[in-house]
């Protein structure tokens, strides 16, 4: 019977999609991501810090901040003098977005949703930082291209 | 008005083609609903023990006793489960490592710190997403998985189409043990689906609203808002440069508990950085919904309340969203509840697997009648040759 034969069709492809699922997971296929590269090492608040990015074609898109790239701060020493804020930003976007890039995680990794412009992937990054006593701070960190067309 | 045989061939297309991933979701589903009791049995660190007959603390004061016993550790979140396991806690540890905590909820010491993922976490992304990896806020997984609600409500619906009388299976169930497989397994699959329809759509209803949950974050968007850092001005400077002092957490769970009289506190999230408010989730008086329902945000420096949202406030959707997880894992009775529920998942594996029994043997025949006329056919002198 015809609708008998489609049906047998349909169940042993989609049966045999079902098993293929392990192997996409097991390959890595879905989307194990490459590791993680050094954008930047620097010194700050009396402890030392790497930036790293995983490497992408594109930025990504936040809903609330358009265009951004994750970033993670990794504290080789933990600062010595407490922050009160730290955000990231590349010049040319997100000076005034007052709660865009803030580094937020433990006390030992730090991740950013970074605002960035899309037509200057080579632009520096920009690092505010508020102490405590009311003193502010901002520096220039020069970073290879945030991302490059044809990574994964 | 579609014929009985067109409803029948529907109710075929809708579920024998998935049967087998439908089964695997049931079965890992109703392991699931007891994947804490599981842990409990294996892991004896991850129970509540009580040898000394103490009060239970409540949850700050055992993120307080944390701090106080591991400093180096950075402790993300802290969360109730059932009153027999330990409180599990996320940290970060000098590495950068994390971790899992589980802390005895009686005398506050840590019984033991895991690294990896838990066997509860495990059958979560066993079943709600086949282990399918996420990226850009999606999972194939999770969509395959969601997305068998609508096939499943749909088998539900043209199963009691083509069930007449269904409701006879409740005051004259039928099992004919001696008239053949087929028949067993025809009453088998009325009489399990007969009586599990109401859990049919409980399961259909809330893996809908998970898939639409899941187009959600595939866009951006989220359920609950984020809550908002701190003013500046709403927290104090001070002229050393120093961290200014943080509320004990305790306190901080008091002052959320007065907020929501009959407050029962169920996660708290610690602030990301020093500007992010402290997150006290918990369950209320409110029945059903689940413990993550009563949401509020704290400054820790002054305790004083950024935003609270409970049901009598909440969107459609965030109501949705809070009732689903009870409904669809039967947590919101107790063992009692989650006991039904996974009595009934293995039901539904077995409505699954007799449906697709069923089919079987009505193609088989067919098959071997139709070779049978074949071979009838061959041997069959033709009528020209005979002349």
């Amino acid at each position: 019977m015809p609708t008998q034969r489609r049906l047998k069709t349909w169940l042993y492809t989609l049966t045999g999609l079902l098993l293929l699922a392990p192997v996409y997971y097991g390959t890595g296929a879905g989307g194990s991501a490459p590791p993680a590269e050094t954008l930047a090492r620097l010194d700050v608040a009396g402890g030392s810090a790497i930036i790293k990015a995983t490497p992408t074609a594109r930025p990504g898109k936040d809903p609330d901040h358009g265009a951004v790239r994750d970033l993670t701060l990794v504290w080789e020493k933990t600062p010595d003098t407490p922050l009160k804020r730290a955000r990231l930003y590349q010049r040319g976007r997100g000076q005034e977005e007052g709660g865009a890039g803030i580094l937020h995680g433990s006390r030992y990794q730090w991740h950013a949703h970074v605002p960035v412009n899309p037509e200057t992937p080579g632009a520096p990054l920009i690092l505010e930082l508020q102490y405590w006593d009311g003193r502010r701070e901002s520096r220039t960190i020069d970073t290879p291209v945030l991302w490059k067309p044809g990574s994964r | 008005m579609l014929s009985k045989r067109a409803w029948f061939t529907l109710h075929g297309w809708l579920a024998v083609p998935v049967w087998i991933l439908f089964t695997f979701i049931c079965l890992t589903g109703a392991i699931a609903v007891f994947s804490h009791e599981i842990t409990w049995l294996a892991n004896p660190d991850a129970r509540a023990v009580n040898p000394e007959g103490e009060p239970r603390r409540d949850l700050g004061t055992l993120v307080e006793d944390v701090h106080a016993s591991m400093p180096e550790a950075d402790i993300h979140w802290a969360a109730e489960l059932e009153p027999y396991m330990a409180v599990p806690m996320r940290v970060s540890l000098p590495g950068p490592e994390r971790a899992l905590l589980y802390v005895n909820p009686y005398s506050g010491a840590i019984q033991a710190v895991n690294q990896g993922t838990t066997f509860a976490g495990f059958m979560r992304a066993l079943h709600g997403w086949l282990l399918m990896p996420w990226q850009e806020g999606y999972s194939i997984g999770y969509y395959l998985v969601s997305g068998l609600s609508i096939l499943m409500f749909g088998s539900l619906v043209s199963g009691l189409v083509i069930y007449k009388r269904f409701w006879r299976a409740f005051t004259r169930p039928r099992l004919r043990f001696r008239r053949g497989g087929r028949i067993l397994l025809g009453d088998l699959h009325r009489l399990a689906g007969a009586w599990s329809f109401w859990f049919l759509l409980i399961l259909s209803t809330t893996g809908m609203i998970y898939f639409a949950q899941g187009l959600l974050w595939h866009n951006g968007g989220r359920v609950h808002a984020l809550p908002e850092s701190l003013e500046t001005a709403a927290v104090p400077t001070t002229p050393d440069a120093s961290a200014p002092p943080v509320l004990p957490m305790s306190e901080l769970v008091e002052r959320a508990r007065d907020r929501f009289p009959g407050l029962s506190p169920a996660r708290i999230h610690m602030p990301e950085h020093p500007l992010d408010p402290v997150g006290i989730h918990g369950s209320g008086p409110a029945p059903v919904f689940d413990d993550a329902s009563y949401r509020l945000s704290l400054n820790p420096y002054n305790g004083e309340i950024v935003s609270a949202r409970s049901p009598g406030v909440m969107t459609p959707l965030e109501w949705a969203v809070r009732l689903a997880d009870p409904l669809h894992f039967g947590t919101w009775g107790g063992l009692v509840s989650k006991a039904l529920w996974c009595l009934f998942g293995l039901v539904l594996a077995g409505l699954s697997i007799t449906g697709f029994l069923i089919w079987r043997r009505r193609l088989v025949p067919a098959r071997v009648t139709n070779r049978v006329l074949q071979k009838a056919r061959e041997q069959q002198p033709c009528p020209r040759s005979a002349a």
